[in-house]
């Protein structure tokens, strides 16, 4: 699973214990999700996406419908 | 904390995050405080030519219990998925560790093939393989 969360995150400035603070999990879970290491639930995910106010297809892709050839 | 990091936004998602580490860290204390308590009910049964006072015996039953079982429960309801999920592999991994380990050699005492189980041994090498379970899925690059 690949996300956007890096670059969400870096557009509003925040750190990722900001980010963490704001989902209610620790830095370590951010670093995690955004370095790819942990999947998000899907609680979690919906909350990501209210947090930055997106579809979660927008923030989340599978990779094997990132290649475009299918 | 990068430098780039450390220019960002400070909001109200940092207060939160530290306010939930220090939970944790408190936590922790907790864990290590019972830690020592075993630790010590241990030293005094050495100085008791293996033997432990009944009221000490009992006393560490009962900081046992409760200590592990509420901290344990407190623990997993306060901390975050991620955090939870390593808890999750490493009881994994330590309950199979143990399952196999103490298995096995009763087997193999019952076919008189090695000395009787070695009960703190056994407890030892579990919470090793335990810890080494947690801090590999947490700290693996």
């Amino acid at each position: 699973m690949r996300n956007r969360l890096k670059v969400l995150r870096a557009e509003r400035d925040w750190s990722q214990a900001e980010l963490g603070g704001r989902l209610g999990v620790s830095r370590q879970a951010v670093n995690a999700i955004e370095t790819g290491k942990y999947d998000p639930s899907l609680p979690l995910a919906f909350k990501i996406a209210r947090l930055f106010a997106m579809p979660i297809e927008e923030i989340f892709s599978d990779d094997e419908s990132g290649g475009g050839d299918d | 904390m990068t430098s780039r990091e450390a220019g960002m936004t400070k909001g109200p998602g940092e207060r939160a995050e530290k306010s939930r580490n220090n939970r944790f860290w408190g936590l922790m204390a907790g864990f290590m405080l019972l830690g020592g308590v075993i630790g010590a009910g241990m030293v005094v049964m050495e100085h008791n030519s293996g033997v432990l006072p009944a009221a000490v015996a009992i006393a560490i039953t009962v900081v046992l219990t409760l200590g592990v079982g509420g901290g344990t429960w407190y623990f997993l309801g306060s901390v975050d998925e991620v955090e939870r999920r390593d808890n999750y592999v490493a009881s994994t991994v330590g309950l199979n560790f143990y399952l196999i380990l103490y298995a096995n050699w009763y087997f193999l005492w019952k076919g008189a093939v090695v000395r009787e189980p070695g009960h703190e041994a056994i407890f030892i090498a579990t919470m090793i393989v335990m810890a080494a379970a947690y801090f590999w899925k947490k700290l693996r690059p």
